[in-house]
Formats: C-alpha cells, structure tokens, sequence
C-alpha cells in the first residue's frame, strides 16, 4: 500500500541527502545487496510530510499525497476560505484540488498566491468539465463532438494555467464525466498528451458521481487515467443528479472488487462527496447524519466520532486512497485533519 | 398598439414576479413558472435554438445542473436557478447559456455576485452593477443574479451575449431595497469593486456571519477590512469571545488595549495582525496587516469613519 505515517520534519533535501548515504552502503548494506537483485523500485515524490497527516501513494504518479485533500473550489469562492490554506499546510496537507474558473469563478486566483509561495511543497490538481459535450452516460459521440470537446477542455486547462499564475499543474482532470464513450475518447486524450508535452500538466484524471462503475472500468482499460476521483459513501456510490445513493449500489465495503481493479491498473481514487449526504439541507446534504450508520459495526459506531469524521474514517480505510473534503471553515478542517490523521486506528 | 401591448406583458410580468417573490418558491404555481418559462424562451436570439427546455432548479437539485458549485449559492439561501442553454441553428458547439439565480433578497444577490467578481472586467450599464468578461456577462439586479456564458469569445458572441443581458436585466423586477454595508462602509480609501458580502464563514470562521469585507488604501498599503452589525450586545460579545478563541489557537497572543477610549482586542497571528472593536451594534475589524503600527492606525481611522449601526 505504501502507506506512510509521516516522514518526521524529514524535507526532500534531507531525504535525498539520507538516500545518498544509503546509497554506499554503510548503513544500509543488506538492503542495498536486496535492492540491487529486486525490481528497481519507483520514485515516490514527498512533499510537506508532517507528523501530523498521513500519506499514500496515489496510483502510477508515485506522489505521496496527504490523505486528506482540500478542496479548494468552493472553499476559495470569493476567498472566504483563504485563511485556510496555512493551517492545512501547516499540518501537513500536500494535495490541493481545484477546479476551473467556469465552474469554481476565483478559486483558481485565489489559490494562486499561495500556491506560488509553496509550489515545489504541494500537489495541485485541477479540472475542467467537457461543457461543450451534451451527452448522457450512454450514448456514443462522434468525432467532431470528441474534437470540439478535447478544443474545450485544452482552452479551459489554459485558463487555468493562467488564473493559477503558472505554467504547470500536476494533475488535470475531465471533470463530472459519466459517459465510457468520452473516457474512451482518443481526441479528447490527445489534449492532454499534447498539453503533457508542452510541459502544462502531469497526470491526467477523471472526476465521477455518477454510473462511477462503468466510468471507472472503461478509464481502467484505457491504461490513460492515472487518477480517479469519485463519488462514494460507506454506503455505496453516489448519485449526481438524485444527489442520493445509486439505486442498487453495494456498499463500500462489497465495491473492492472495482476499487483495487482500479489500483492495480495505475490509478490513485480519492473520493469526494463521501459525507454530502450527511450535510444539512442547507450545505446540500439530505440531513441525516444516521445514513451509513447501517455499514458500521457497533464498536465503530460508538466512537467519539462525529458522523463525517467517522464518514471519513471508513472510506479511508475501505479502498480509497485519499478523501478530498470540501472544508468551508476551521472547524470543519480541524475535524476532518483529525480523521485523515487517525483512521488507520480504528480498523485492524 | 404595440406600446399598449408592451406595457401590458411589462405588467404581466412584473405581477408575475411580484407573486413569485412574494409567495416564495414553495408556493408557485405552475402557471407562474410557466410564463417565467415563456418569458426566457422569448429570449431565444435569432438563427439560434433552446437546446432543452428552459429548467428551473431548487436547493434541494441545483447540484444536477451546476456541480459543487452549488454548495456556493446555497451558502447564500439560494432559492431557485432558472436556466436555458442557446444552441447556433446548425453549430451546436456554439451555444449560450443563461442562469438567472433568484436569491432571495438584493443582500444575498450581491453576496454571490461579489465573490464572482472580476475586479478588473468593464463594467456594464444593466442593473445594480455588472461587468463583461470575455464575451461573458455578469449582472446582479435586485435578488438576482444573472450569468450569460458563451462557448467562445467572438465578436458575435459578445454581441448577443450583450443583448441577452440586456433582455433579461429588462424583464426582471427590482425592489430598490437596500444592500446595508454598501451604505455602511466608509468611503474614504475604498478600492473600488472591493467590497465583498458572506453570510456565513468569512474569513473561514464559522461564527462570523453576515460579513462585508472590502479593501482600503490606508497609509499607502492595502488593509482589508470586515464589518458585521448584530442584534444585541450578546450576540456581539459572543463572537468577539469566539475570534479571541480563534486568534489564541492559531495566532501568537491576544491583547486588549484602549486607544483615546477605543477598545481594540489586538490578535497577532504571527505574520500578521488582526485587530477587531465593537462600535453600537457594529463588529469591526482590519484583518492580515502585516505591521502592528500600521493595523492599529488603520482600526482607528475604521472606527471614526463608521457609525454605529
């Protein structure tokens, strides 16, 4: 799995420095004599590892992402979460998701300061949606419709680039796809390839909520995706436009099968809106903070535990890689940093 | 006889918002919704098509047609979005799309167009204020808040795009009631354009709610500042009790100190200074100044300059 609790105050430097002596053998000589007979292992990327957070590798980018990652979309709207961003740092929060501006209008600019001043200690993942696509999860689309859209999704990681005040970000994503067609899309692949070797962005991803299942496995046999972030709940997959739990989804729990198919395909998950459900009406939730009680066992039910800490905690230790939490005030951050930061205690 | 008839469908209209305004969103009739229906679909610019109906979105669905932005709007009491996308006859990947946000009252209309805001777009001349960005236009009129998005930025584009906000502004009613902080916040030193309103979580603090915030030019540098008025002394020193808490837990240390009788509670957050005071019922504040003299000069010119709610 490659999970790490944290690195200590241990910097890139310091650990390059660590790995350079390693690498004479003085204080590693067994491992060294191992290393050089077993498969040469990837480089994992750190960055802003603290005591504080834990970390997971994240699919084929080999980054160690915070399992907790703020999304900033809403957060940053009007810069009223601004304030924010320090704190997450300061425990040691490295993955910051964003969005572009059609959707999130001034996140991208207001994220862009701080990220300047800690660009090579972060992550930084945006998306853009294919507008331009009208298509339901079903249907086939034609080769002017995938070109149109790859033209739409170029122009929008474009903007992004210039709203964020860089020439790079590490991860763009097709934002709030559904339909295999589009995954499947080599127009609309080519972009990203295009925009991979004009330097512009890393990693290419997809963002889910909805048919999560047929998305994921056409991604999958792509072999293009290195990143999936989808919708889902302890209790299943989460549904976009019911806003409700799929019909007919298994729970987290019976959804392994998919989620390490997923993994062993090169594709780091992070999961979003695993406790919208659970947010009152007023933040877009159905407001009922029971929901997934029904998945959880009694010992972990009667955790000192609110319901989407304990939200959280399950889908961290059920499949998902990291969470990206839509954190709107201290509160709400300090809550989730304690459950990103603890939930490999509750599970055996 | 075409005047007569377009005053008529003005008052039509303006009845028919006035009963939408009035009744609520719960309480709509079908029929009202329909002719709101017909109003935007009248709108539909020449050689171009509706690509759907025209939908109408709730709090409780808003998330199908505008993603996690729609946490944003119902942050705001958001209480229906009315939208029609325009498709070019024959160029479907040349379209406009028209979401008209009804929030409710012009406060939260200009809490959600604030935070949208390009400071630095040309303005336009519809409504209480709005601008164009690209061939993109933004309008907040009374308790709404009008976007037009085109798929690309040509000089046609723009031109509808103008003539569609112009259509739109026209046909929907404005209260003329008052935004209080726009009134409230000095004048003097005010960066245009800057003045934003939250009703919850500014400054990402849950207890601060119904907040403007604006930038100032104060001694050569930029002080941003936040103003909130409550109704009652309690209410005032709950939340001063909360912000001290906050500042202990994040920032170096809390001071309090009166200053030509003006009480100031001092945060120094390490790099930088809040400093917050009561005034009436006005809580307000400068917040993220990097120089201890220069927050405390900034405070007191806020405080002279504002009155008591």
């Amino acid at each position: 799995m490659n999970e790490t609790k944290n690195l200590g105050s241990m910097d890139r430097r310091e650990f390059a420095k660590l790995s350079a002596i390693a690498s004479t053998s003085i204080l590693f000589p067994a491992a060294i004599q191992k290393a050089e007979t077993a498969p040469k292992e990837p480089t994992l990327i750190h960055r802003n590892e603290r005591s504080s957070m834990t970390y997971r590798k994240l699919g084929r980018t080999n980054f160690m992402s915070s399992r907790l990652v703020f999304g900033c979309g809403a957060a940053l709207a009007g810069g009223k979460g601004v304030r924010l961003l320090d704190r997450a740092f300061e425990v040691g929060i490295n993955h910051y998701d964003i969005g572009s501006d059609i959707y999130y209008k001034q996140s991208e600019r207001t994220l862009a300061p701080f990220m300047k001043a800690h660009r090579d200690e972060i992550w930084v993942a945006s998306k853009a949606p294919l507008a331009s696509l009208r298509v339901k999860p079903d249907e086939s689309i034609t080769l002017e419709q995938a070109k149109t859209a790859a033209k739409f999704w170029t122009k929008l990681l474009n903007a992004s680039l210039k709203d964020l005040q860089t020439d790079y970000v590490d991860a763009y994503y097709l934002m709030a796809v559904n339909n295999p067609a589009v995954i499947q899309s080599e127009e609309i692949y080519q972009a990203f390839l295009d925009a991979k070797s004009a330097g512009k962005v890393g990693h290419f991803g997809i963002s889910t909520h909805k048919n999560a299942a047929k998305t994921l496995e056409a991604a999958i046999e792509t072999g293009w995706y290195d990143l999936a972030m989808i919708g889902v709940t302890p209790s299943g997959w989460y549904d976009w436009d019911t806003k409700s739990l799929e019909e007919g989804t298994p729970v987290l729990s019976k959804l392994q099968n998919i989620l390490n198919k997923s993994r062993d395909a090169g594709i780091g998950l992070i999961g979003m809106k695993t406790v919208r459900y659970l947010a009152p009406m007023s933040s877009a939730g159905k407001g009922d903070p029971t929901a997934f009680d029904e998945v959880y066992d009694k010992k972990f039910k009667e955790t000192p535990l609110s319901p989407f800490q304990r939200a959280y905690i399950y889908a961290l230790e059920h499949g998902l890689d990291v969470v990206n939490a839509d954190m709107q005030n201290f509160k709400h951050l300090e809550e989730n940093i304690t459950a990103a930061a603890t939930s490999q205690t509750y599970f055996g | 006889m075409k005047s007569i008839n377009k005053t008529t469908t003005i008052i039509t209209i303006h009845i028919i918002l006035y009963t939408v305004i009035s009744c609520g969103h719960q309480d709509i009739t079908k029929t009202t919704r329909e002719n709101i229906s017909e109003r935007i679909t009248a709108l539909t610019p020449n050689g171009w098509t509706l690509s759907d109906r025209v939908l109408r979105f709730t709090p409780e669905n808003l998330y199908e047609q505008i993603n996690g932005r729609a946490e944003y709007y119902i942050a705001f009491d958001a209480i229906e979005l009315w939208f029609a996308s325009f498709e070019k006859i024959g160029r479907n990947d040349h379209f406009i799309d028209l979401s008209i946000y009804n929030m409710g009252t012009p406060t939260n209309a200009f809490g959600v167009f604030s935070g949208e805001r390009s400071i630095d777009a040309p303005p336009l001349d519809f409504g209480r204020a709005a601008y164009q960005s690209s061939a993109n236009c933004y309008i907040w009129k009374g308790q709404y808040y009008i976007q037009i998005i085109a798929s690309d930025d040509t000089p046609e584009l723009r031109q509808i795009c103008l003539d569609l906000a112009r259509q739109t502004t026209d046909f929907l009613v404005e209260t003329g009631e008052p935004v209080w902080g726009l009134n409230a916040l000095p004048k003097d030193g005010l960066i245009q354009n800057s003045i934003q309103y939250f009703l919850t979580d500014a400054l990402g603090l849950d207890f601060m709610r119904n907040t403007y915030t604006a930038q100032y030019k104060i001694d050569n540098g930029p002080v941003s500042v936040f103003l909130s008025r409550l109704d009652s002394q309690e209410s005032i020193q709950s939340v001063i009790d909360q912000y001290a808490a906050y500042a202990k837990q994040y920032g170096k240390k809390v001071e309090r100190l009166a200053i030509n009788g003006v009480e100031l509670i001092i945060c120094d957050m390490g790099s930088y200074y809040d400093i917050i005071f009561q005034k009436g019922f006005c809580l307000a504040g400068v917040t993220s100044v990097e120089k201890r003299g220069q927050a405390l000069r900034a405070a007191i010119i806020l405080w002279k300059q504002l009155d008591n709610g």
